[in-house]
């Protein structure tokens, strides 16, 4: 289901970060948001998921569904209920938990027991981390840290993916590989998605991007 | 000087408390006879066993029901800064609040005759309304209070924990959770397994306590601790050896007490697995409010009670209050407590100063591999049972050939004083930038010039808040004091146990007040040091 901005306008006590009159992701598409450190770019990753630091002053409309008649508000709604699968940089796996069972933690429905489990192990297999159901996620190495947090994210069967610089801890071979793996499961769950960064490399060759916060006076562009 | 520090703390603290678990092990010295055996194992000491354990465990689950609950309400809190004067404050003054105090409150409060029975016998009048606490067969009493009391300890020390858990809660909205949901599965977790030895050490207090079970707890069987201190208080040679296989015993159950715990909490991590591949994640928070009110408010209202008693005149058992008022008791009562007040004070204020002294030689002097040592002895310290730990001093000072009550019973004091205050000043130590030390150095001053001159001025409000928690370790130690002393000594602790046989109300709300308000007050003084000195360069 695409996601719709319509007139975003992010501020800081001291300026205006972010304003986006109108803007559309299609499933399967990556928006990539672009900025210096400090420009807003997290804080409109936030204000989707609606987890925005109280100081910060933010309005606009976020929509989300096929057509007009289907489409969803969320930005009126409690960040669980809005359901946009958020990760950041760090994999914050919950260290109190297994793999298996971050997986199902996030996992909704309420399918039979066996069918839950088959579906954390095909999850696994399918990001080459099969037979890792038990093991803590301390033993795990980077890349696959990331790897289970987005496994965790898509088996909560989001409406979007929300990234916050989900590559900016992975050494140059691991972000290659997990950059692809992202992408791929982005396409084949045709979720719309929202991937903040700095590094232009970061984004897919064909995907739409915006910067925040470069201008003096903080317009955006929108390319 | 890094000499002088060691010798202080290995005389003050580490040697006392090698002795006192050597001591436990080995037993006392004139251990004889076996007929002991059956006296040891017999029906009624069995009985007592089973009951000690019951009171540890469920006097332990509740108090960390509670600290979850508790915690996880200052973890949602939209605005905790507008919590944190009040939770800390109100927090801090009835944890300093000897057990002992609150647990004689409380009997005032719902004990025979008690407030509660005077107020529904107004109310409801015609009948007849008794609680007879040594009649309270389950311990359920006691164990409440118990579990109540140790759940501030704990609340206490998971706070700052709270802060440090992992694994945002963003994450888990975004995954289509509530924040109770997160709390609950996610941040709880974390913050039990932090307070693990803090767990422990609620658990092994609950086994040995003595004095809140002479108070709260039933008669026949009493829990196990009563019995080994009904043995230890009969001075025959053939007892000697039954309190040596009594420690163990005790021993045992507290190991048995934490083993059964770590089982639990492995069967429940198993059954929370078993939760989440069937789907079944709660999203209802748990009933809180109230039921944290209700704690708040009956400690409080113990309190309360104790006033009464000191200070209501001709009060009859079918008046909510007391028709009139009086200062006579409370006048006559420090009259007559004023060698008590002075040992008391003596004793807290000298093991508290010493304790900061020590701690604050050593850590500044020694290597920081010593002082991580150090931490690991401090902590089994905390773990291990007073009431072992007190009989192996014992035995082990009466073995060595150096017994003088005083020096027993301040070394008795000082092995309960210095971990608590170690734990507190350690922490602020180290937000102490470690660079000044080396600024100073570069300066040309020694570290003594250091230590007197920087160190301490930018402690001041973390020594005020060590001298406080010291000084509430010790007015609260009843065994300590009572079985090193050899009579000698008389605290507000020992008093307040003794007022209960005389069977006084009056008398036992009197020391049960005095001994109540003195580490209170002396914590709400030293709290309004405790703000951090303005310009220091913590970090």
């Amino acid at each position: 289901m695409p996601m719709i901005l319509k007139n975003i306008s992010i501020a800081s006590p001291l300026r205006i970060l972010v304003q986006i009159e109108r803007l559309t992701i299609a499933n399967g598409e990556v928006l990539g948001v672009l900025g210096p450190s400090g420009s807003g770019k997290s804080s409109l990753l936030s204000y989707c998921a609606g987890v925005l630091d109280p100081k910060f002053s933010a309005s606009g409309e976020i929509w989300i569904g096929k057509d007009d008649e289907t489409r969803i508000r969320l930005d009126k709604q409690s960040p669980q209920e809005r359901k946009l699968g958020l990760m950041f940089q760090d994999d914050l796996l919950f260290p109190n938990m297994s793999v298996g069972e971050n997986l199902l933690f996030g996992m909704q429905g309420h399918e039979p027991r066996a069918t839950r489990l088959h579906r954390v192990r095909e999850m696994l297999k399918k990001a080459d981390l099969e037979g890792y159901v038990d093991r803590r996620p301390t033993s795990l190495s980077g890349g696959q840290r990331s790897r289970v947090s987005l496994l965790r994210t898509l088996l909560s069967n989001p409406r979007a993916l929300l990234l916050d610089e989900p590559f900016a801890k992975l050494d140059p071979l691991l972000r290659l590989e997990f950059r692809a793996f992202v992408f791929q499961c982005v396409r084949d769950q045709e979720l719309p998605c929202l991937l903040v960064t700095h590094e232009m490399t970061d984004l897919p060759a064909e995907s739409k991007r915006i910067t925040v916060g470069l201008l003096s006076d903080s317009k955006d562009i929108l390319r | 000087m890094i000499w002088v520090s060691r010798i202080f703390v290995l005389i003050l603290f580490f040697i006392p408390a090698a002795f006192s678990m050597l001591g436990a092990f080995l037993g006392s010295p004139s251990s004889s006879g076996t007929g002991a055996l059956a006296d040891l194992f017999s029906n009624y000491t069995m009985g007592a066993a089973v009951l000690t354990l019951k009171v540890g465990w469920v006097s332990t689950a509740l108090a960390i029901l509670l600290t979850g609950m508790a915690l996880g309400w200052f973890r949602l809190a939209k605005s905790r800064s507008q919590h944190s004067w009040w939770t800390t404050g109100a927090l801090g003054t009835l944890i300093s609040i000897p057990h002992l105090s609150l647990a004689t409150g409380l009997l005032l409060l719902v004990g025979d005759s008690g407030w509660l029975v005077r107020v529904l016998g107004s109310l409801f009048p015609g009948r007849e309304y008794a609680f007879q606490l040594d009649h309270d067969v389950g311990a359920w009493t006691l164990s409440l209070f118990l579990g109540m009391k140790e759940s501030l300890f704990l609340i206490y020390v998971g706070l700052p924990l709270v802060d440090s858990v992992g694994a945002s809660r963003k994450i888990v909205n975004s995954l289509g959770r509530s924040n109770w949901t997160s709390w609950w599965w996610v941040e709880w977790p974390q913050v039990l397994h932090g307070l693990r030895y803090a767990i422990w050490a609620v658990l092994g207090y609950s086994i040995c306590v003595v004095d809140v079970a002479v108070v709260l707890g039933p008669t026949n069987p009493p829990v196990f601790a009563l019995v080994l201190w009904d043995w230890i208080k009969d001075p025959g040679e053939s007892t000697q050896a039954l309190v040596s296989g009594g420690a163990l015993m005790l021993l045992a159950l507290v190991a048995l007490g934490v083993f059964g715990w770590e089982g639990a909490l492995w069967s429940l991590g198993r059954f929370k697995s078993w939760l989440l591949s069937k789907g079944k994640i709660g999203k209802r928070p748990l009933p809180l409010s109230p039921m944290l009110l209700f704690i708040l408010f009956t400690l409080i209202l113990s309190v309360v009670a104790l006033v009464l008693w000191v200070f209501g005149d001709s009060w009859t058992i079918d008046q909510p209050i007391p028709p009139a008022w009086t200062l006579e008791f409370a006048r006559e009562g420090v009259s007559s407590m004023r060698g008590t007040l002075i040992q008391t004070l003596g004793l807290a204020v000298s093991s508290a100063l010493a304790s900061i002294a020590t701690v604050l030689l050593w850590i500044e002097f020694d290597s920081r591999a010593h002082t991580k040592i150090a931490t690991t002895a401090v902590f089994l310290m905390l773990v291990f049972p007073a009431l072992i730990a007190v009989i192996g001093l014992d035995s082990m000072l009466s073995r060595v050939g150096i017994y003088h009550p005083s020096i027993a019973v301040f070394l008795g004091h000082m092995l309960f004083v210095f971990p608590y205050v170690f734990l507190v000043l350690q922490q602020a130590f180290h937000q102490v930038d470690p660079r000044l030390a080396l600024v100073a150095a570069s300066l040309g001053k020694s570290k003594t010039v250091f230590l007197l001159k920087i160190r301490v001025p930018l402690l001041k409000g973390s020594i005020a808040a060590a001298f406080a928690v010291g000084f509430a370790v010790s007015v609260s130690q009843f065994l300590p004091t009572i079985m090193l002393g050899g009579g000698d000594w008389t605290t507000l602790a020992t008093e307040t146990v003794a007022s209960l046989s005389s069977g006084n109300r009056r008398w036992v709300a009197v020391y049960g007040l005095a001994n109540a308000m003195l580490p209170a007050a002396v914590f709400l003084f030293c709290s309004l040091f405790s703000q951090r000195p303005e310009g220091s360069t913590c970090r």
